[in-house]
């Protein structure tokens, strides 16, 4: 068996985004696998029997990222087949492929560049793509002067700039409609309506959308809008005032579920409600205090797949609670029933009628896709892209124990042991804390992790208080930045070392990303038990976290309870510059000059801070990443980022 | 009369830089034009004959900026070969052209494989060469490695692992030699024979600030340490005679590091320092504010007779003179900003702006070049003086420029403009865009706030007083023009700054509501990020702000804007660039966030590929853009009836 390395990124191959054609005897999915040469991701579409068998490409050429179905035997894929040349307005380009046969032919292009796409139809499409608020009435600046966007940037709204989107000034979300016969592109939406979530009906002839209208700042609540049909004007179901609204689902023609999250307080769970569209009315379902969606995180996922979804009369959803996803079916009056409960992480949802297929990351390994009975929640595996690799390399399995802390709840906690473990070795370890800090940590495979542990470190990780899975109650550590969610952490490391002897106090590591890299940040500056920390798109000090980033205002305005101005002595003290001149562990710093969630600004000013120290201190920023470099950033970016995570480890932890 | 508007960019001269060839017939220059196609100024080197008196253009290519004159009598300059370009990043190489002034185009000389940023030739025909030196190890392009601090340098980029070194070059063998060790970061130097003296900093980690001073031999290719670094803070250098070196350098004083630096000289055997003569003023640096000079500066030079600098008394920068005695006497005395000379035999010629002139040479203080007569059909409003005393007894100089086709009795807007800094001036000399806005119907008016340059140390001491006795000067002058000039009018007052006037412009509009606009430019917000961000962040913070964060977190938060912005009612234009590193965009991003949320009527305009130098030296286009953003605010806000004009392209689309 080979140890897991580095550089076994590029013999992934990422399943995702399952879907059964119209009649339910095939399912269609993706392929994603990360290319050295090219330094990009390959995509291809894969077809098979709903059974799992008769197993082929479709179609590769182009990167198909996205696809749907347009009836049983076609499949409308986007493709990068002709090049769009610089210069020249954005456009998405669709091919259409038979599962009988034949090469793909082009099919339309849309002149947008198009994030989402599903059909209205006959040959109409609704389609999501981000646009100027509203559409130029092109007025070129005049030659030889300066032009906005390329030459310069005006900001007249916040947010400005948005992780994974750039700048955001002025820019929405736009839905439209499109017409593929005609060619014509209609504009669903208001000029600056931003639009979150959106949903078609079963019919395709609704179409609803959650967003918000804003000119100048835009808000945390958002609103409800249904349109009916093409052509009928667009009104707003629930106005902005309450809540945020992140799902959305139709069940059957009449009626709509959505989720509402309040924003009053930090990390509160989204409230369930079905509106009866004809009636006008709003029911709200019981509260299960637990949002929608796989919230496990996992640095070896690789594109989408549904999270919620309707069929036969219930409503799908995945849950996360504690370490896991579970499948849970939802019936009109709101009453959940559990479909799939094991071991990992649902990544998405299929289904036809009443059968049932998800993509999941089980047994720690990566995404396949499994048929499940919908009666036993039993699960037919149906793809086996990574049996090779699996077959072959030498993973270590993350060990869960559970205790009671302190603070009152019980806790969980994952040990992976060191490859080659040996009882009576001594071995360092690491500290590794997840993002959000609403996330969860659980069993599935990490690559990151893997690694530390192949190259003989001990690796460990819980869910302290701020993490999902366990109620907003538990969730809620607003303006106890740095202290509950510490005290949990250290706790953890206390309770691990007890159960590990073989970890070597004296050669602890402590790494996270996020709001994983505040903590490191804040670690760092409270205690020196930590011989090595790898800080990642950090946060260091929230007086400029909450004035400079995409969320600042909102988010971690709520988390700190104040902003600078309202309450310095506040926001000062759960900034981990202020500790930063105490700083002792040597820490390498690993950021992205495209992250506007957590800035750069942020990372510079530890690295400052903690250099003067006389500390060992590093800073790798890379250009053109984002927030996402982790999980989807340009694989060298990618194999970089892991060499230097590693490096320093063994550096400071006195590996080879 | 043509109103000074924006679009005269362009037809702005730039000269620059003169030098007198080695046998003192000649005197070479640069001048520079803006060009708007190319995005770029096109510099070209001119030639000025002592006898005939007559301007003959020597090169065509538009690519010179800095030149040396040879013993022989050619000019050397460092030029890139057509086709290339400075923001080529794999650029290390340096190329050198001659070319012959009495005829024939230049040819390539030598080239370096070294980023050359100054040359100096010598008697026996070698050069000394400082260059910018990389030893990062070789590695993708795709990331950065941040290990040091500072970590970026303002108009430099990521300067991470970077150094600037001397090298002596000889052209017969084609050698190369560094004179300095690999993680040395050379200042300035001065050449006497084979011997180099120089100032150098070696450094790993944290760059602190007093450089050592070192005394190399090209032939035996030795270096000797005359100060170490970090003892004493020390300015410009020069050999002063076979046995001593002249040094500005500071001595303790209850001032700290804003004390300015007095002579010394220094025994070149054993590095022992004799005061020669105390100085209270800016040594070898003219720091006079406009945006209408661009190219080279040599603010000093050694003569047979003495020592040349330039200094900055007053609100003005002149031409002074240090003899062997420790004797000052002022060389050259006109009210102006004198930028760059030189000195032959007893003759000088200068390069400055004097009355309402742009940038030209006078020599022996008679004006030789004319490239701007297009200004004397400009119509430009002369800035009258105002001074007041101020209650520490400080006298604070300030002027006020009337709008242009100005009618009494009729009332007008006006823009306060403060400096950066802050040890700069502003003074009476050709500033464009405050002429830019006398010409839009403003009345435009500016002082020499206490911490402002050339009114000796205790004037210029503003360390921990931030937004205190400097924001009292400011408004009290505010209050003198007000009632000089009634027919401004009071409820109509624009406030614009940058830098350090960034600073100042978010401080004022925090604690007073008497300005209905103001732009910050290049501003400051939050020392606590500044301190962390800026390249200059941990030691200017030390001597400005009389703490670090780590000593007093509260200090710096209370001489932050952003601490006060809840008080803000002042429509306010933020203008930053990307690659500014010395006020890092971070700052301006902070206040425009907070008024944004606090309700206040806020734009920002980011600037892509500028640095701090945007409106002195930044790409036409910038400059441009960057004029009119200004220009459309104070419009929107202070001018009655104005129309909507702030509207940019983004905005016009969006709408």
């Amino acid at each position: 068996m080979e140890r897991i390395a580095i550089e076994d990124l590029y013999q992934f191959v990422f399943v995702s985004d399952a879907a059964f054609s119209p009649d339910g005897q095939h399912i269609a999915y993706l392929r994603h696998r990360a290319d050295n040469e090219e330094n990009c991701y390959h995509s291809e579409l894969w077809l098979m029997d709903a059974n799992g068998e008769n197993h082929f490409l479709l179609a590769k050429r182009g990167e198909a990222k996205s696809f749907l179905w347009l009836d049983n035997q076609t499949i409308l894929f986007v493709s990068k087949r002709e090049a769009i040349q610089e210069g020249e307005q954005p456009a998405t380009d669709y091919y259409s492929i038979s599962i009988l046969g034949g090469e793909a032919t082009h099919f339309m292009r849309i002149p947008l560049n198009v994030e989402q796409l599903q059909h209205a139809g006959e040959n109409c499409f609704y389609v999501k793509a981000s646009v100027p608020a509203k559409v130029a009435e092109a007025a070129p600046a005049p030659a030889n002067t300066a032009q906005a966007g390329k030459d310069y940037e005006v900001f007249e709204e916040l947010p400005y700039w948005f992780n994974g989107k750039g700048i955001r000034n002025r820019i929405r979300t736009a839905l439209f409609l499109y017409n593929a016969r005609e060619q014509t592109l209609k504009r669903l939406t208001l000029p600056f309506l931003n639009v979150s979530s959106w949903a078609v009906s079963p019919g395709s002839g609704r179409i609803a959308y959650s967003g918000t209208d804003y000119r100048s700042i835009r808000p945390a609540n958002s609103a409800l809008w249904l349109q009916d049909g093409c052509n009928g004007g667009a009104r707003q179901l629930v106005d902005d005032t309450h809540y945020n609204i992140d799902d959305l689902c139709f069940m059957g023609e009449d009626a709509l579920f959505y989720t509402g999250s309040p924003t009053e307080r930090m990390g509160q769970n989204p409230r369930y409600y079905r509106y009866s569209i004809s009636s006008d009315a709003v029911d709200a379902l019981p509260f299960y205090d637990v949002p929608i969606g796989n919230k496990v995180g996992s640095d070896s996922k690789y594109g989408g797949g549904k999270q919620l979804a309707f069929s036969n009369g219930e409503l799908f959803m995945l849950h996360t609670t504690w370490g896991n996803t579970r499948l849970m079916a939802m019936n009109k009056s709101g009453q959940l029933r559990t479909v799939v409960n094991k071991e990992g992480a649902i990544t998405g949802i299929a289904l036809h009628d009443k059968t049932i297929a998800i993509t999941a990351m089980r047994a720690n390994r990566l995404a396949e896709v499994y048929l499940v009975d919908s009666d036993s929640g039993k699960e037919l595996q149906l793809t086996d892209c990574n049996r090779k690799y699996f077959a072959t390399h030498q993973v270590q399995t993350p060990e869960r124990f559970t205790y009671i802390s302190r603070n009152g709840f019980e806790m969980e906690g994952f040990v992976l042991t060191p490859a080659g473990f040996k009882p009576d070795g001594s071995y360092p370890g690491i500290l590794t804390i997840h993002g959000g800090p609403k996330a969860a940590f659980g069993g599935v495979f990490f690559h990151e992790m893997q690694c530390l542990a192949a190259q003989g470190f001990f690796v460990f990780y819980t869910n302290p208080r701020g993490s999902d899975g366990r109620g907003e109650a538990f969730a809620d550590i607003a303006e106890a930045f740095g202290s509950k969610d510490y005290n949990d952490l250290i706790e953890f490391t206390d309770e691990v070392l007890k159960r590990y002897s073989q970890i070597d106090p004296q050669r602890l590591g402590v790494g996270g990303g996020s709001y994983g890299g505040f903590m490191t940040n804040w670690i760092i500056g409270q205690t020196d038990r930590f011989a090595s920390a790898v800080s990642q798109r950090s946060i260091s000090n929230y007086l400029s976290k909450v004035m400079y980033t995409d969320i600042g205002y909102t988010v971690n305005r709520l988390q700190m309870g104040a902003y600078p101005w309202e309450d310095f002595d506040k926001v000062w003290g759960m900034s981990p510059l202020c500790y930063a001149h105490r700083v002792k562990t040597p820490t390498l710093f690993l950021q992205s000059d495209e992250d506007y969630r957590c800035w750069m600004g942020d990372a510079l000013q530890m690295l400052s801070a903690v250099k003067r120290n006389g500390t060992p201190a590093r800073l790798v920023l890379f250009h053109g990443e984002n927030h996402e470099l982790s999980r989807s950033g340009k694989p060298h970016n990618r194999i970089t980022r892991l060499n230097e995570l590693i490096e320093w480890h063994c550096k400071f932890l006195k590996m080879r | 009369m043509k109103p000074v508007s924006i679009n005269i960019l362009p037809e702005i001269q730039f000269v620059s830089a003169p030098g007198f060839s080695p046998d003192g017939e000649n005197i070479a220059f640069v001048v520079q034009k803006a060009d708007l196609k190319n995005n770029a100024y096109m510099g070209d080197l001119y030639l000025y004959n002592c006898t005939t008196e007559k301007i003959l253009r020597l090169t065509c290519s538009g690519n010179v900026k800095k030149f040396i004159w040879t013993k022989a009598g050619t000019v050397l300059f460092q030029a890139l070969p057509s086709g290339r370009n400075d923001k080529q990043k794999d650029n290390q190489m340096s190329f050198f052209y001659e070319i012959n002034i009495s005829g024939g185009e230049a040819v390539e000389k030598f080239s370096l494989p070294v980023q050359a940023t100054s040359f100096y030739k010598c008697e026996d025909g070698r050069f000394v060469i400082a260059a910018g030196v990389d030893n990062t190890p070789a590695r993708n392009g795709a990331y950065e490695v941040f290990d040091e601090i500072p970590f970026w340098s303002n108009g430099r980029g990521f300067t991470n692992k970077k150094r600037i070194h001397l090298f002596v070059y000889a052209p017969e063998s084609g050698s190369l030699t560094s004179v300095c060790d690999a993680s040395d970061d050379c200042t300035f130097y001065s050449v006497r024979g084979s011997r180099i003296l120089y100032k150098s900093y070696s450094w790993c980690d944290v760059r602190q600030e007093y450089d050592g001073i070192y005394l190399y031999d090209m032939d035996t290719k030795t270096s000797r340490c005359l100060l170490k670094k970090d003892v004493r803070r020390t300015g410009h250098i020069a050999f002063w005679d076979n046995k001593q070196a002249l040094v500005a350098a500071a001595q303790d004083s209850e001032f700290g590091d804003e004390k300015y630096m007095d002579f010394y000289t220094m025994d070149l055997s054993d590095g022992s320092m004799r005061l020669l003569a105390p100085y209270d003023y800016s040594i070898a640096a003219g720091t006079v504010g406009t945006d209408a000079r661009l190219g080279e500066v040599y603010p000093d030079k050694n003569a047979e007779d003495g020592y040349y600098f330039i200094t900055t008394k007053g609100a003005y920068s002149s031409l002074h003179r240090i003899s062997r005695d420790g004797g000052i006497s002022e060389a050259l005395t006109r009210q102006g900003a004198c930028d760059s000379f030189d000195v032959y035999d007893g003759r000088i010629v200068v390069c400055g702006l004097y009355e309402n002139r742009l940038s030209e040479l006078y020599l022996d203080g008679r004006q030789i070049t004319d490239f701007n007569q297009t200004t004397a059909r400009w119509n430009i409003s002369t800035p009258k003086p105002l001074r007041f005393f101020d209650r520490d007894k400080f006298e604070i100089q300030g002027w006020v420029i009337k709008p242009v086709d100005y009618k009494p009795g009729e009332k007008y807007p006006a823009i306060l403009h403060i400096h950066g800094g802050p040890r700069t001036v502003f003074s009476s000399v050709f500033h464009h865009e405050m002429q830019m806005w006398a010409a839009a119907g403003y009345f435009v008016f500016y002082c020499n706030p206490r911490g402002s340059d050339g009114g000796g140390t205790a004037f210029g001491s503003l360390n921990g007083k931030y937004g205190t006795v400097d924001y009292d000067n400011i408004m009290d002058f505010t209050d003198k023009v007000l009632a000089c000039y009634p027919d401004i009018d009071a409820s109509r007052l624009g406030v614009v700054g940058g830098s350090y006037g960034g600073f100042m412009t978010n401080w004022i509009i925090c604690h007073t509501n008497r300005f209905c606009a103001a732009v910050s430019q290049r501003s400051i917000a939050n020392w606590i990020t500044f301190e962390h961000m800026s390249d200059i962040g941990h030691t200017f913070t030390k001597h400005t702000q009389a703490a670090l964060t780590r000593e007093d977190a509260h200090k710096l938060w209370w001489h932050s804007p952003l601490k006060y912005a809840a008080d803000c009612k002042t429509p306010t234009l933020f203008v930053h660039s990307t690659e500014d590193y010395r006020c890092p965009m971070a700052e301006g991003l902070q206040m425009f966030t907070a008024l944004k949320l606090l309700g206040i009527e806020t734009r920002m305009c980011l600037i892509r590929g500028e640095n701090h130098e945007l409106s002195r030296s930044g790409r036409p286009r910038s400059r441009m853009l960057r004029m009119a953003e200004i220009l459309n605010w104070m419009d929107r806000h202070l001018k009655d009836a104005a129309p909507d004009t702030g509207a940019d392209q983004t905005e016009r689309s969006a709408q």
